[in-house]
């Protein structure tokens, strides 16, 4: 049976769902490209359709539209990682908050800073020069971004989660404009939106100060900005940090399909997670959400499965943990506070597909959110719930009928650590002033001499 | 940049090197009010040279274990204190803890799903707060009640009473009365006897939680009192042994026709992941292997196993991932300190038996609340199903347990066979730090206005009103 790519959570947002069908296609085949060059040792651009064709069925991951997913796949959840941001958690207490109720340590006040740390030090300018603000949820990087609704008395109303990447909704945006511009409205509370407030008027551009850094086009003239202000205030439609895309979680559960090896041959063994991530270069090594992923697609490697990311593509919010929500009398939260808004099944184990929940108190109750309980504390910041939620997405996989485990590449870069902290930054192997090599042997020739680091992670 | 060495003379024996003696006293001791609890912390003070040191501990182990003939038998002292304590004698300093702050009570619904009432605990409840806790460790039962009576009458003589007094004895192979030997896994602390353990940081106020790495900021402390303490979490967990047994021959009586000849004792080791003997429970043992030597394997990972082995549910992956399958990359440990009280069943059945669980860390929110709130009781991290065994005590929890090509689920129905009968959250200051404790803070003045106001408001019973706002004030007063 023929594979179809269908939008995140089954949602029936395009109007002609080939349009979804042709933008996963083509993310697939740039992974098995890029896969594939990897094994040749090519730069992506330089692979030729013939190696594509020649190497396509060694790799463990499967573009399912140009090799059959055989009949006894079997699709699984991988293990849910925590929401809330490793990178906030690791950088407490936070000097900018000081002690107060509920958040000692200032962790859930940092994490709904608005900025631009998610690009780094630099600015945003259109294509005329002018400089533009353009922050976002820039801590919440798990693949789960929130926004407390205020009751207007100081309170929360409403905690709204969502795990929606942005280049999902530019995607929809380019195809059914006026389909956004509803969601847009309907999630802002905002009716006068319209789809000129949604786009760029003119390119912009990420500038980083650093000049040995590349700039980075955000959106085109006349394409959907992911950085648009009503989706920070006062709504949430979308995901809006910069590694919080579909295509970041694609491209990572592809480069961690090739088994790799250090410098002195030997296979890594994917233990630490951490140093795996720094090899294949595929993702951000200090957040949970990035090395949790590429280790279980590498441990799928290692056990000899080929597998691709199942139908329907998507990033979802995994669960709740239930026991750690009370009511005033210490009474479990009853799930009628639950509100799955996009998606489904959020209730049962390895199976939730939930794109957007939200939580309030049902019709008829008294107690307000402010009244409860979460993970101990009495509920002041959304980063506290957020702490109760977790985020998975899906693989379909199947043993290789030959055995083993396929090609072995070497490693793309290592990893520095940053003198005195525990940051890694990604690099081809040499570290920078101030920073030192955290996994030696990855690379060959990895050394502390000078030269500037490289950001890892899809932009 | 090299870390700071440890300073085994003033951080407490207990929590860096376990006194692990035979017999450990408990004395749970509540002040009448602020006064009492700042006369009590001067008493507290004077004990400072009494308490036992990682060093002395190190240093006496073996005379603990084998008394020269005609010396008096020796006994260890640990102390550690409630917030309301800390708050009381040193103003001037709040521990960056909600948990600490909170204290248990509070926060044991929502963070540990504990259900019980905490107005009636035994231990800890909010009519008798738990202001000081003093284990007193020895191998000798006598001498270690004697020490127990002394102290317990000098702070009698201070004006505090002793709503809680408890000893605990370990029972034949270390272990806990379910029958499964207890306290196996515990972290390597770095620089304290090994070279690649888990940074002192993460159970030590004053350290580094990851080599080169500024130490945290654990509390706002001008005068460094909290340096080379830890976080206590003491919980008295009650074991209903016949309930657990006779789940076990339920369920293999009901799983006979999906697993023929289970027997109970394989069950309960899948649920707890290990056998009695500490041996790890790996399918398909059907039998307890036992342990080479005196210790149990504790070198073995998680990584391989996809559940088929040692179930993702079972107690020992749910409180440690074991580098298998979690949903955070820094994965919390703890040092546990407990040890059981009460007769085995066996010795004498309608007694009351458990545990009296303790274990300290830098962090409770961080480290035992999240291991119990985030991971026990949680049916999908740090992998899929529950901990039957500690798990959710109150909730029906089920287990998957891979067999035969297939998943066997366990499922408890709402029986319960832990409960929770008090507790709380406490600090245990180093030596110079509990010292410290009887030197009026020189701000103090400052603060006593906003306090009183607090107070006089309502405002005083949570501990932002007690503290941030005199912080607050004191780093007004560092600025000027």
């Amino acid at each position: 049976m023929a594979w179809t790519f269908d939008a995140p959570g089954n949602l029936q947002d395009f109007s002609n769902p080939a349009d979804w069908q042709k933008e996963m296609v083509d993310q697939a085949d740039a992974i098995v490209q890029i896969l594939v060059a990897s094994v040749l040792g090519k730069k992506p651009d330089d692979v030729t359709e013939a190696e594509v064709t020649a190497w396509r069925t060694r790799l463990a991951y499967v573009q399912p539209t140009r090799e059959a997913v055989p009949a006894g796949a079997e699709t699984i959840s991988i293990q849910p990682w925590g929401g809330f941001p490793r990178g906030v958690e690791r950088q407490a207490p936070w000097a900018a908050f000081p002690p107060v109720e509920s958040d000692p340590d200032g962790s859930f006040r940092a994490v709904d800073d608005l900025g631009v740390e998610d690009f780094g030090v630099g600015h945003f300018e259109d294509s005329s020069g002018t400089i533009l603000d353009l922050p976002t949820r820039h801590r919440q990087d798990e693949y789960l971004e929130w926004m407390a609704t205020p009751d207007g008395q100081g309170g929360i109303s409403k905690i709204t989660f969502v795990a929606e990447g942005y280049d999902y909704f530019a995607k929809l945006f380019e195809k059914d404009p006026k389909t956004v511009v509803k969601l847009y409205q309907h999630f802002t509370g905002v009716g006068t939106i319209n789809a000129d407030q949604l786009r760029a008027k003119k390119a912009i551009t990420w500038i980083p100060d650093d000049a040995s850094l590349v700039s980075e086009m955000i959106a085109d003239a006349g394409e959907f900005n992911p950085r648009n202000a009503f989706n920070i205030k006062p709504g949430i439609v979308h995901l809006s940090h910069r590694a919080n895309s579909l295509g970041a979680e694609i491209n990572l559960a592809g480069v961690s399909a090739l088994a790799r090896k250090k410098a002195d041959g030997t296979v890594l063994d994917g233990a630490d997670e951490e140093q795996l991530i720094c090899c294949n270069q595929g993702g951000e090594p200090n957040r949970n959400s990035d090395p949790k992923i590429s280790q279980q697609a590498y441990s799928l490697v290692q056990g000899g499965y080929r597998y691709t990311l199942a139908n329907p593509v998507g990033l979802y919010i995994a669960g709740v943990d239930e026991a750690s929500l009370t009511l005033p009398d210490g009474s479990p939260l009853p799930r009628e506070w639950w509100t799955v808004v996009r998606g489904h099944d959020l209730w049962t184990n390895g199976t939730s597909r939930v794109l957007r929940l939200e939580l309030k108190p049902p019709a008829g109750e008294t107690a307000k959110l402010g009244d409860l309980r979460v993970g101990g504390s009495k509920l002041k910041f959304p980063g506290q719930v957020a702490k109760a939620l977790s985020v998975h997405l899906f693989v379909t996989r199947w043993m290789r009928p030959q055995g083993g485990i396929g090609p072995v590449v070497g490693c793309r870069g290592t990893c520095c650590r940053i003198d005195g902290t525990q940051i890694l930054i990604g690099s081809h192997g040499a570290c920078g002033a101030g920073s030192t090599l955290a996994f030696p042997g990855l690379v060959p020739g990895a050394h502390g001499a000078p030269k500037k680091p490289t950001m890892l992670g899809v932009r | 940049m090299s870390d700071r060495a440890l300073v085994l003379d003033d951080i407490q024996g207990d929590i860096l090197a376990g006194f692990n003696t035979d017999v450990q006293a408990l004395v749970g001791l509540t002040a009448p009010d602020d006064a009492g609890r700042r006369t009590a912390a001067a008493w507290l003070a004077s004990l400072a040279p009494e308490i036992t040191s990682v060093a002395r501990v190190r240093a006496e182990r073996d005379v603990m274990k084998t008394p020269p003939a005609g010396e008096p038998p020796l006994t260890w002292l640990a102390v550690a204190v409630g917030p309301a304590l800390l708050q009381a004698a040193a103003r001037d300093v709040f521990i960056l803890d909600d948990a600490f702050n909170e204290g248990m009570p509070d926060r044991a619904a929502s963070a540990l799903a504990d259900r019980s009432l905490p107005a009636q605990w035994m231990v800890g409840a909010p009519s008798a707060p738990l202001d000081i806790l003093l284990k007193i460790a020895g191998n000798d039962a006598t001498a270690v009640e004697a020490r127990r009576d002394t102290l317990v009458k000098a702070a009698k003589a201070k004006g505090l009473t002793a709503p809680y007094q408890e000893v605990g004895a370990r029972l034949a192979d270390n272990a806990e009365h379910f029958g499964f030997r207890d306290g196996i896994s515990q972290p390597d602390v770095l620089g304290d006897q090994s070279a690649t353990g888990l940074s002192p940081g993460n159970f030590v106020f004053g350290y580094p939680k990851a080599p080169g790495v500024a130490p945290p900021r654990r509390a706002v402390d001008p005068r460094n009192l909290t340096d080379n303490g830890s976080l206590l979490v003491f919980r008295r967990l009650a074991q209903d042994v016949p309930a657990f047994r006779a789940f076990c021959a339920d369920q293999i009586k009901s799983l006979q026709p999906e697993w023929p000849g289970l027997g109970a004792p394989e069950l309960a080791a899948l649920i707890v992941g290990r056998w009695p003997s500490g041996a790890p429970a790996v399918q398909p043992q059907t039998a307890d292997p036992g342990v080479l030597g005196d210790d149990p394997d504790n070198s073995f990972d998680f990584r391989t196993d996809d559940g088929s082995g040692c179930p993702f549910g079972a107690h020992i992956r749910k409180v440690n991932p074991r580098k298998g399958p979690a949903d955070v990359v820094d994965v919390p440990r703890i040092l546990r300190r407990g040890i059981p009280f009460g007769p085995t069943f066996e010795a004498a059945p309608a007694a009351e038996r458990g545990l009296l669980f303790l274990a300290y860390q830098a962090s409770i929110t961080g480290g035992f609340e999240f291991i119990s709130g985030h991971w026990m009781n949680s049916s999908n991290r740090p992998g899929p199903g529950d901990d039957v065994f500690i798990g959710r005590p109150f909730d029906t929890r089920s287990l998957a347990i891979p067999h035969a090509g297939r998943s066997v689920t366990v499922s408890t129905g709402g029986r319960q066979w832990i409960d929770p009968t008090g507790g709380g959250y406490l600090f245990a200051p180093g030596k110079a730090g509990l010292a410290a404790l009887a030197t009026v803070p020189a701000p103090l003045a400052k603060f006593a206005a906003p306090l009183l106001l607090a107070k006089a408001t309502g405002g005083a019973r949570r501990w932002i009103s007690r503290a941030t706002r005199p912080l607050r004030l004191a780093f007004d007063a560092r600025r000027r």
